[in-house]
């Protein structure tokens, strides 16, 4: 039989109270917060953790009683008695122990999933970052490893509480017991903990420089990953090899670093503990000399003494590293929360659905009308402007942009990409199906296959091992570049966006191929607007105008009646 | 989580295969291990001083011995305390250092065995399984390593020489605590071996899930704009992140289990220790200052019981994390398509090449191929045809299923190297990103390459060769881009050069210029170029044209051109709107 495993993590994510971060949250501040962060369960948490180490501090109490009233005595009756209280207390810490660490890791694990729901959140926000991101690594080390650490944050507020309830009944018992006793204990304790504070202080700056390392390191191991394809072709691995050994000796020289600090601490955190015993044994030993203290009672001293050295030792030893790495780990935590977003302030308005007007003034002067399909010849650094402008990432460097009437600034980015769909050059794959990467989990079936088979992509699917349902890789890799490029465009074709702006969409593929999509394209877009932004004759040929790099029109007809 | 079907782990190593490599990590070091042993075992045994001076506190009240006495045994407990901070303390640093530098050591090994995998084998497995190795399961094993060293040397020494000192103070205290208490622990740690390493396991997969998404998403980060992803994306960066968050509250429950055994364990000890110092005092065959030291003695050992016990958890967390680093080194390497000389003076020759991703679904038949000393052939074909996988066997970083590929060989230097269109610029300097083909290449030898495949856009950054680029520097445009990659081929100088459409991604205006930078980086030397754009391809010194894994035309520009066949279809699609 097994019994039912209680508290476990639930289907969905625990709720918790968002986490506020702005422009004047300081690291410091940000660890609070996260601590604070789930007071349902850190409180229950605590009070169990309380619970324990009192269930622990009481055990050399209830031995020292025992010993006092049944060992010297020679009462069995007593005895019995006090192997039941001691059972009881035994049952009581662990039990304490059992459900108060689960419930504090349930609130840990809810802290934890928000912040990192928060990080995710920020880097893919549509609102972009402005300049530029750092390594994908790095980012991933900070959502992953960062958040980690510093949602252990949550942990001070449930272990080192108990603790200190462990370390005051111990004080409440020794005042009882001698006024001048409890008082060492109630005055060397916090003087200890001062100690402990101070003695972190180089630690903290050491595990901050080394994390800092660390993430270089695996941001380092993940660019040349990312890169693999390149260093296998050159064969120049062992190069990239001899790079990432560089930074993995500077991260492990930081770790050399932090754990010189941390024998340091760990060692005179020992030794001020062990004077602190010492001095204590002094003061009780001498009055019980004096007749002040009965035997039992110096047991009970001498007992509640060493288990004292456990709270207090793991407080030194884990509250300070733990809010050392969550200080540390929350600054690097906010590099990313605090981005200054690429679009500041973007609009809530959705535009009408289906097709629209777009007219751009100024410099780049572009008007196109539903329904219309316009070839536009430009060289990259005019095409990314343009790409920008139209995402609602940029604004027009001069005159204005409107869609349906309104300046594109008005809407509200994903209302407006979908709207106009603005598909970059270099469009990603994402590890799935083919249909999942196509369709997007919006399409229908029949939208499609429609875009597929527009997108000359028949090839692909009946020579994948299982269709429609074949993995693409990662990134698409399994797939060569022009059957990856294809499946992007059909992709784009499949959300049939009012007005769809295309970027060299057929670079990879082969002329034949290339002249294929071109014919099928226009069938494909049906009533909505297409702005190709390409050179590629075969795509300029079924286009209803081309304007070229000087801004020279030439409309079908025209190119007609040159013939 | 229905995206990872066909997707393939890189492998885990086995126990043996995780002890094999700490050793050869650990080679030349045996003295320092031997030190930190001694340092932590002194420390341990330093740390007895205490439970046994209170004892002996005890007796000497019990006994009125005096305040002298008092001094002197809180002077043991101060002169143990320093003995044992110094001796813990440095014993501490140098085991955390060894395992720091074993930790290096085998991280280093793994990514640069990463970088040697199988192509086809990295991509089964997905990059987000390696990078998740080299970094979740690096970190797990850097945090619990600290801890698992120490403990295991110390606690072991404080658990034997506390049952000493106990049998010591009367034999039958150690009898009733190791009698009852071994086999609670023998049992747990039964219970554990056989509970917890699924459970590790499973939740450091979910983690490599994790890492998996959300390097994905960031890498494609225009595309999920685009498309406006950021939230579907982002719901399933979260599934995966709560699923973490199942798996740890799980591990956390084999914890709990765990320690709640363990204090099983401790109750039946003080029990016992109680029931026979009742005995002993009550037959007149012990102190009431025996039973106190014996109590505290078990008293004091709960904490490195404990401790060692933990760290069997912790130890099964990090072989869990070890045996995931150490299986990429156990990975099959690349074995490298075994290296024969063309029998005539060709640059390379392939032979019936047959070759598949996926068995079943052949990509290439019976390719027979041969490129001259000097020649440049172009591959082109529709695509899918199997142009791109040719070149990879050609290169050789794909294993033909059947046939044979050879290329020759070069005295002192590569023989063949590969460029496709994916560019990426490694994060770095401009110097770094260029002398990864030729470490150690003087300014001038990089600075050669670079005017010569016309990259003069870049020899004009500002801080010239230590520009930094890449991810975190100077965004680079795709024709300087593929220009970098041209010039490491021209440092390179391999006797064959093989060009995937590494001029594909260019615009109008920089084609002229990366044709004339392919060029470059092909004179002198044999070369296959894959292209589409068939301007490019019509000028190499043969053209041969694949459909569905076949070649099925070969020859001069004019005489495909003149021909009836498929590259005179597509020359005249081509060349239609261009004049």
């Amino acid at each position: 039989m097994r019994l039912p495993r209680w508290f476990q993590a639930p289907a969905e994510p625990i709720p918790v109270r968002p986490i506020r971060v702005d422009a004047d949250t300081t690291p410091r501040r940000l660890a609070a917060r996260v601590i604070l962060g789930a007071p349902g369960y850190t409180a229950p948490a605590g009070a169990l953790a309380v619970g324990h180490q009192i269930g622990e501090a009481l055990v050399p109490v209830i031995m020292g009683f025992a010993i006092d009233q049944a060992v010297a005595t020679g009462d069995p009756v007593r005895l019995a008695l006090c192997l039941v209280l001691l059972a009881a207390d035994f049952a009581m810490l662990s039990y304490s122990y059992r459900f108060g660490s689960r419930i504090g890791l349930l609130g840990m694990e809810a802290v934890q999933h928000r912040l990192r729901t928060l990080v995710a959140g920020r880097l893919l926000d549509p609102t972009g970052v402005a300049g530029r991101a750092g390594l994908p690594g790095t980012s991933l080390s900070i959502a992953a490893t960062d958040v980690n650490v510093l949602s252990r944050a949550v942990f001070i507020a449930v272990f080192p509480v108990g603790q200190f309830a462990g370390i005051l009944l111990c004080a409440v018992v020794l005042l009882a017991i001698s006024w001048q006793i409890g008082l060492i204990v109630l005055i060397g304790v916090p003087l200890l903990l001062l100690l402990m504070d101070r003695a972190g202080g180089p630690l903290r700056r050491r595990s901050e420089r080394q994390s800092e390392l660390a993430a270089e390191a695996s941001g380092k191991a993940a660019d040349l990953l990312a890169g693999y394809r390149i260093l296998s072709g050159l064969g120049a691995q062992a190069a990239g090899a001899d790079r990432y050994r560089r930074a993995s000796r500077d991260a492990l020289d930081g770790s050399l670093h932090a754990a010189g600090a941390q024998g340091v601490f760990v060692g005179s955190m020992n030794l001020a503990t062990g004077l602190f015993v010492a001095g204590l044994a002094v003061v009780a030993g001498l009055r019980a000399l004096d007749g002040d203290l009965t035997v039992g009672q110096l047991i009970t001293v001498v007992g509640i003494t060493q288990y004292i050295i456990g709270p207090i030792g793991s407080f030194a030893s884990a509250f300070g590293p733990m809010w050392a790495g969550a200080l540390a780990a929350a600054a690097r935590v906010l590099t990313v929360l605090t981005l200054a977003p690429r679009v500041e302030n973007p609009g809530t308005a959705s535009p009408e659905p289906g097709e629209g007007h777009l007219r751009l003034t100024g410099d780049d002067d572009l008007h196109i009308a539903p329904g219309e399909c316009v070839g536009l010849r430009a060289g990259p650094a005019e095409a990314a402007e343009l790409a920008a402008v139209l995402s609602g990432a940029a604004e027009p460097r001069s005159g204005t942009a409107t869609w349906q009437g309104r300046p594109l600034g008005d809407f509200d980015l994903d209302a407006l990409r979908a709207s106009i769909l603005v598909v970059p050059h270099h469009a990603a794959l994402f590890d799935g199906t083919i249909r999942e990467n196509v369709a997007l989990g919006t399409a229908s079936e029949e939208r499609t296959a429609a875009a597929l088979e527009a997108a000359d992509c028949a090839e692909i699917v009946e020579s994948a091992p299982d269709g429609l349902d074949a993995q693409v890789g990662d990134d698409g890799l399994r797939l060569s570049g022009g059957q990856r490029q294809r499946l992007a465009l059909a992709r784009a074709l499949a959300q049939h966006p009012p007005l769809l702006v295309l970027h060299e969409p057929t670079t990879a593929v082969d002329s034949v191929t290339e002249a294929r999509i071109a014919e099928r394209l226009r069938a494909a877009r049906g009533p909505y607007s297409t702005l190709l932004i390409t050179d590629a004759p075969a795509l300029l040929a079924v286009c209803d105008r081309v304007i070229g790099p000087d801004r020279a029109e030439t409309s079908r007809s025209d190119e007609h009646a040159h013939e | 989580m229905s995206d990872h079907g066909t997707r393939e782990a890189l492998p885990l190593a086995d126990a043996a295969q995780v002890r094999a490599e700490v050793r050869l990590a650990l080679k030349g070091g045996t003295w320092k291990v031997v030190g930190v042993v001694a340092l932590l075992t002194l420390g341990a045994a330093a740390g007895l001083v205490t439970p046994w001076a209170l004892g002996s506190l005890v007796d000497a009240v019990a006994n009125s011995e005096g305040a002298e006495r008092i001094w002197w045994i809180a002077g043991a407990i101060a002169a143990g305390s320093l003995v044992a901070a110094i001796a813990d303390g440095v014993g501490q640093v140098g085991a955390t250092r060894l395992v720091e530098r074993v930790l290096a050591s085998t991280r280093e090994r793994m990514v640069a065995r990463g970088l040697a995998l199988p192509r086809a084998a990295l991509e089964r497995a997905g990059a987000g399984d390696l990078v998740s190795r080299s970094g979740d399961d690096v970190n797990v094993v850097a945090e619990a390593a600290p801890l698992v060293v120490p403990a295991v040397a110390g606690s072991a020494f404080s658990i034997a020489m506390t049952v000493v000192g106990m049998a010591v103070l009367d034999w039958r205290f150690a009898v009733a605590a190791v009698l009852l208490v071994a086999p609670v622990h023998a049992l747990t740690l039964n219970w554990h071996r056989k509970t917890a390493p699924d459970v590790y396991e499973a939740e450091r997969a979910a983690m490599a899930h994790r890492a998996h998404h959300l390097l994905a998403s960031l890498r494609g980060i225009e595309t999920v704009h685009a498309f406006g992803l950021s939230r579907p994306h982002g719901k399933r960066i979260a599934a995966v992140s709560w699923a973490v968050a199942q798996w740890s509250v799980r591990a956390q429950t084999v914890v709990n289990g765990f320690f709640a055994r363990l204090n099983f364990a401790e109750f039946l000890g003080m029990g016992s220790i109680l029931v026979v110092g009742f005995w002993l005092v009550r037959e007149g065959q012990g102190t009431v200052g025996a039973a106190t030291t014996a109590m505290l003695f078990f008293l004091r050992l709960f904490d490195p019981i404990n401790r060692l016990m933990i760290v069997v958890d912790d130890l099964q967390s990090a072989l869990a994390s070890m045996r995931r680093i150490v299986g990429v080194i156990g990975a099959d390497r690349f074995k490298a398509p075994e290296h024969t000389e063309p029998e005539s003076d060709a640059a390379a020759e392939v032979e019936a090449l047959d070759f598949a991703y996926t068995p079943g679904h052949p990509v290439l038949r019976g390719i027979d191929f041969r490129i001259g000393p000097k020649e440049t052939v172009a591959l082109v074909g529709s695509s899918g045809a199997g142009k791109s996988t040719l070149a990879a066997l050609i290169a050789g970083v794909l294993e033909p299923d059947a046939g044979r590929v050879s290329v020759a060989a070069r005295e002192g230097g590569p023989a063949v190297a590969l460029v496709t269109q994916e560019v990426h610029v490694f994060d770095g300097t401009l110097r770094e990103n260029l002398d990864l083909v030729r470490p150690g290449a003087t300014d001038d030898e990089l600075e050669a390459a670079l005017r010569r495949v016309g990259a003069e856009s870049l020899l004009a950054l500002a801080d010239g060769l230590d520009t930094g680029i890449g991810d975190r520097g100077l965004e680079l445009t795709p024709a300087q881009a593929q220009a970098l990659a041209l010039a490491r081929v021209v440092l390179l100088d391999p006797r064959l050069a093989v060009l995937d459409e590494a001029t594909a991604e260019a615009g109008s205006a920089d084609s002229a210029a990366l044709d004339g930078a392919a060029a470059a980086a092909l004179e002198g030397r044999a070369g296959l170029l894959v292209a589409h754009r068939l301007d490019q391809a019509a000028k190499a010194d043969r053209i041969v044209v694949m459909e569905h894994g076949r070649i099925v035309e070969e020859g001069t520009h004019e005489g495909l051109a003149a021909a009836d066949g498929p590259y005179a279809r597509a020359w005249s699609l081509w060349t239609r709107g261009r004049s």
